[in-house]
């Protein structure tokens, strides 16, 4: 019997041992398992940063929504599955079989219903949870993305995909700022998910994203968008189009945008409707190429061949290495120049363009005279002044996915391909890196590197980094850099730029019409604009792709129209002070002056002292004495006897009127038709009326002044 | 020698080390049980006061017991036997027996819906082998006779086998190592066990083949993560409790593992919940609890001049010791998951009361039994 005693006791030290083994030598590892299989770690969503302009106007916010998640192990029966499945299909329509598979994997927890649905959904599914006592829904607080212009800065700023991760744009390249650290809520659950009363929570609060504020101004981003997709409506652009708006002095992007574009809100939908159409039948191939190609970047991402806006470089590298005199008849121009045996014509050949200097190559924009330019700074200098002024290499701009140019080797280069270079052709480089290299003309020679991120701030509004202008090298002299803005003004007054003039402003320009590659008829018409040229505030380039009619595809026509559109509101919007005084100017234009804070007697007698005539909208209240507005507003450049309409004190109530067509029409008949109307008259040029906006058939208030263009532009000078 | 005064006070150490383990046992089964009796029954005490009630009444029982002379069994030893295999065999009549998780182990007898007739069988069979053994002609051939220690061991084959058609085989094995145990007493050669090795290696075999779950359960046991959601679920679970509790334990009430993850956690798993709870001093405090008890047991038998006493004690003590060995070495993994209850701890009444009675006999043993 002792012997039975015996196996006990030696059978139960076993046990004790395997308990040691269980309890102390490998505690914490089955502790550990425990511990993962009875806690519910749970992410709190940290907010997303906001995306501000300049203004700080909100261009990416965060919203607050919920996630609806089921815990099927918490639902028991299969008549509360089908409740569910039914409630949710009904109103949300949601597919039936699918919910209810979901609600029915009794092994998972947390499984998601709806994503990212706002308050007004879960306010209805949290009355009817409590008014049938259902079990097993509960709801995970997220946050979505926003985007308040929906389109608006569409490639700048980039999306986010469903988990809040960036994936374009600065919603990717500063998403370490923008996305935050979420916090954590750690709860004890039973083996069916039902969290334990008993145990405490442990918090760990989440840390908000910080905030970037971008150098872009969201009206100029707007005006921007606005002319250049009217340009490609109106050309029948088939590649689309780019512009950029940047500050020489600091290298500051105010508005970048390349289209077409997408909207943000929505950004896997293709926005183009022909592909829209036929969108269900195609591969997921063909789909994502075609949102790769609308979500590219191209002012940054894509190259071309700038053509003769590059002129401008050109002749600063000819006038930094006084390669060629600079006031003195350097080239006369026969139509045709022969590089080893090769013969390069100018676009004029037909008229050629004779004795000219640089000033009146550049303003010509004479191919010959630049590839005897070319020829006089050499290869070595050429590839020298292509490294100054930043074209080997990226910008380095705070956004992702930068491409950068394409250059023969320098040792490879044969006179013919320096002469084609001379000029802008068979070398590819991104728009971006074209504006940053002729900025540094419009900035003393010194070569900014280009921004759009001014500063990252907390999410309470402390200012984490604030970013400086960063100035890259001196590319030329300041003196080579005066004399290029000389050449360039003159471009646009005398020169092929003459649609890019702005009445009360002096601007600087160079057109371009560029040949795409050598086999295929494809063109860029582009223009570069300096405004005001003499002290540049900004700089503006506009690319067109393809433009439709092979008639009508020159920068100088469409590029310098649509730059001038921009540069003329931008202007007015950043009240630039004008460079000459538009009265002395301006035969045919008297200045409206500022009555809003007049009684209306006295509006009425200062107006039609100046030549105006006055028509006053009461509307209601006969007696009311003050001006709350007036038409067109004060400053506006008029003829005498314009109308000026003048809207009494409260009164909210605008007449409008539809613009009728005056083109074709001479300036008196156009004047006519328009007054009729109570609609007043701008005239640029002589002739016959070849452009008006708005355009007819729009509804607009009485008073407004209606711009229209000349068949002839020449004489304005 | 039966009058009154000669009665010897019953065994005192065993009388406490058994109300301790029963009173150690309702705080255990109130701590391990009140989450899914609040859960099913909308009240924590469900459980705890069921077995509550049996344990008075249990507790009832041992004194009353313990004050029934053991030799009268002696008379009643055979028809005993007869009636335990009777009972273990009314569990297959329509309408009597329960089913359960596959089983079919227990009776519906009114007051207790699962009365387990094998907890009874036990006791019958003990007292049956005890009277015949104690008899000096049998008590020869059990030393010196191979064949009749196959004989009786045919006996309990019979019980073994009904119980496997249940099926229920921690029962069956049970039987088996009690009747060694006595028979061993009763002065059984170690090499008559050691011919049966063979044989008991083919039956397991066989029992395997017969039914394969046998060797998942085999398989789960060495890695009871290969399959966490199904058959490794609950030695899993069972490891994550007693590996959570670590040296002190996380206090009594404290575990999580009882909130669902462990299976039967007031039942065969109770022994997981009070690792998790109290430590490994905890478990060991038990376990010394039940060697105690044994030892106790096995200085009754030892003491006894009567055959038939020191039988039954040592049947009943190995009875109660091979159930609490068995189901801690379960649930520390040191064996393969077979459904044995820990006695006086797992929840049950019947169980309860059958251990209570039969420790009553072994207190009474311990007062009537002519000490050497």
């Amino acid at each position: 019997m002792k012997i039975i005693l015996a196996l006990f006791l030696i059978i139960f030290m076993v046990v004790i041992i395997r308990l040691i083994f269980v309890q102390v030598i490998n505690g914490d590892y089955y502790k550990q398992k425990a511990y993962q299989q009875q806690t519910n770690d749970t992410l709190i969503s940290a907010n997303r940063g906001t995306i501000y302009d300049i203004n700080n106007q909100e261009l990416a916010i965060s919203a607050s929504v919920e996630t609806i998640v089921v815990n099927p192990p918490q639902i028991k029966t299969d008549e509360a599955r089908q409740k569910i499945a039914k409630y949710f299909s009904d109103n949300y329509s949601l597919d039936y079989d699918t919910l209810l598979a979901t609600v029915s994997k009794k092994t998972q927890s947390s499984l998601v219903i709806m994503k990212k649905v706002g308050k007004e959904v879960t306010d209805e599914v949290r009355k009817w949870i409590s008014e049938e006592k259902i079990k097993g829904i509960s709801f995970i607080e997220d946050v979505k993305r926003y985007y308040p212009y929906g389109s608006l800065a569409s490639h700048i700023l980039g999306f986010c995909g469903t988990d809040n991760q960036g994936l374009y744009g600065i919603e990717l390249k500063y998403e370490n700022y923008l996305k935050g650290v979420p916090g954590r809520v750690v709860t004890t659950k039973d083996a069916n998910s039902n969290d334990l009363p008993l145990e405490s929570e442990r918090y760990i609060n989440s840390e908000d994203g910080n905030n970037i504020v971008l150098t872009i101004d969201a009206t100029i981003q707007h005006i921007t968008e606005n002319y250049l997709s009217q340009a490609i409506e109106e050309y029948n652009c088939l590649s689309g189009g780019t512009a950029i708006v940047m500050r020489p002095s600091t290298g500051e992007i105010l508005a970048m945008s390349s289209q077409p574009d997408y909207n943000l809100n929505d950004p896997f939908t293709p926005t183009d409707e022909d592909v829209l159409k036929v969108w269900d039948n195609l591969s997921t191939e063909e789909r994502v190429k075609i949102r790769n190609e609308m979500w590219r970047n191209t002012v940054i991402s894509s190259t071309y061949e700038p053509g003769s806006t590059f002129k401008l470089l050109t002749a600063a590298m000819a006038v930094e290495e006084k390669a060629v005199d600079t006031d003195k008849v350097i080239y006369t121009a026969t139509g045709v120049i022969r590089v080893g045996g090769w013969p390069i014509h100018c676009w004029r050949s037909y008229n050629p363009h004779g004795a000219q200097t640089l000033a009146q190559g550049l303003q010509n924009s004479c191919n010959p005279l630049f590839v005897y330019v070319g020829s006089k700074i050499g290869t070595t200098d050429f590839y020298k002044y292509l490294r100054s002024f930043g074209l080997m290499e990226r910008t380095g701009i705070d956004l992702p996915s930068e491409s950068t140019s394409t250059f023969w080797e320098e040792k490879s280069v044969v006179p013919a391909d320096l002469a084609v270079m001379s000029f802008g052709q068979r070398f590819e480089i991104t728009p971006l890196q074209l504006i940053t290299a002729i900025s540094a003309l419009a900035n003393d020679g010194t070569l900014m590197k280009p921004m759009i991120v001014k500063r990252i701030t907390d999410s309470n509004g402390n200012i984490v980094t604030e970013y400086e202008p960063t100035e890259v090298r001196q590319a030329v002299s300041k003196e080579t850099a005066d004399k290029l803005l000389e050449y360039a003004e003159s471009v646009v007054s005398l020169g092929t730029g003459k649609r890019a003039q702005i009445v009360g402003y002096k601007i600087g320009g160079k057109t371009g019409t560029a040949e795409q590659g050598t086999n295929d008829d494809h063109y860029v018409a582009s223009f570069v604009g300096i405004a005001p040229a003499y002290n540049p505030e900004f700089i503006v380039l506009v690319t067109l792709k393809d433009p439709g009619d092979k008639n009508n595809r020159q920068g100088g026509v469409l590029g310098a129209t649509t730059a001038k559109k921009i540069m003329s509101d931008i202007l007015s919007y950043l009240e630039i002070p004008m460079d000459y005084d538009i009265d002395a100017q301006e035969t045919n234009g008297i200045k409206v002056p500022d009555v809003r804070t007049k009684t209306i007697t006295e509006g009425m007698k200062l107006l039609k002292t100046a030549g105006f005539n006055v028509e006053i909208d009461f509307d209601g209240d006969k007696n009311a004495t003050s001006i709350s507005d007036q038409l067109p507003v004060p400053g506006t450049l008029l003829k005498k006897g314009s109308i000026i309409k003048l809207y009494a004190a409260d009164n909210d109530v605008r007449v409008s009127v539809e613009v009728p067509s005056v083109i074709g029409k001479t300036a008196a008949e156009a004047e006519a038709l328009l007054k009729k109307v109570g609609l007043n008259i701008k005239i640029s040029g002589t002739g016959k009326v070849v452009t008006q906006d708005p355009p007819s058939g729009t509804n607009i208030e009485e008073g407004t002044v209606i711009r229209v263009e000349m068949d002839n532009l020449t004489e304005l000078h | 020698m039966k009058s009154k005064s000669s009665r010897k006070p019953m065994d005192l150490p065993l009388l406490i080390i058994t109300l301790v383990l029963v009173a150690l046992g309702l705080i255990a089964v109130l701590s391990a049980s009140a989450p899914f009796a609040l859960t099913m029954y909308d009240d924590s005490y469900y459980f705890f006061n069921r077995q509550f009630l049996f344990a008075i009444a249990g507790v009832v029982i041992m004194f009353v017991i313990s004050l029934i002379d053991y030799k009268k069994y002696k008379k009643i030893a055979t028809l005993g036997l007869i009636v335990g295999i009777l009972l273990i065999l009314a569990v297959f009549i329509p309408g009597l027996g329960v089913t359960r998780n596959d089983a079919t182990r227990w009776l519906d007898i009114g007051i207790i819906k699962q009365f387990q007739p094998s907890e009874l069988t036990k006791i019958a069979l003990i007292v049956f082998l005890a009277g015949i053994l104690s008899q000096p002609k049998y008590g020869e051939l059990i030393k010196n006779r191979f064949w009749f220690f196959l004989a009786l061991l045919g006996i309990v084959a019979v019980i073994g086998g009904i119980l496997l058609l249940q099926p229920h085989m921690s029962a069956a094995i049970i039987i088996a190592i009690i009747a060694l145990a006595i028979m061993f007493a009763a002065g059984l050669k170690v090499r008559y066990i050691l011919a049966l090795v063979p044989v008991a290696v083919a039956g397991i075999g066989a029992l395997i083949i017969s039914a394969p779950y046998r060797l998942d359960r085999l398989k789960y046991w060495l890695d009871p993560w290969l399959d966490l959601q199904g058959d490794g679920w609950q030695l899993a679970q069972s490891l994550m409790a007693v590996g959570s509790g670590g040296i002190f334990g996380s206090g009594i009430g404290q575990s999580i593992q009882k909130y669902m993850y462990l299976p039967e956690q007031y039942n065969d798993f109770i022994f997981a919940v009070w690792c998790e709870e109290c430590g490994l001093i905890g478990a060991i405090l038990l376990i010394v609890l039940f060697i105690i008890f044994i030892y106790r047991g096995i200085v009754i038998a030892s003491t006894c001049k009567d055959k038939f006493g020191s039988y039954i004690a040592i049947g009943i003590t190995t009875m109660i010791g091979i159930q609490a060995l068995f189901n801690i070495a379960v649930v520390t993994g040191t064996i393969p998951v077979t459904g044995m209850s820990l006695p006086f701890f797992s929840y049950g009444g019947s169980s309860l009361l059958v251990l209570l009675a039969s420790t009553g006999i072994l207190l009474n043993i311990s007062r009537n039994c002519e000490r050497s």
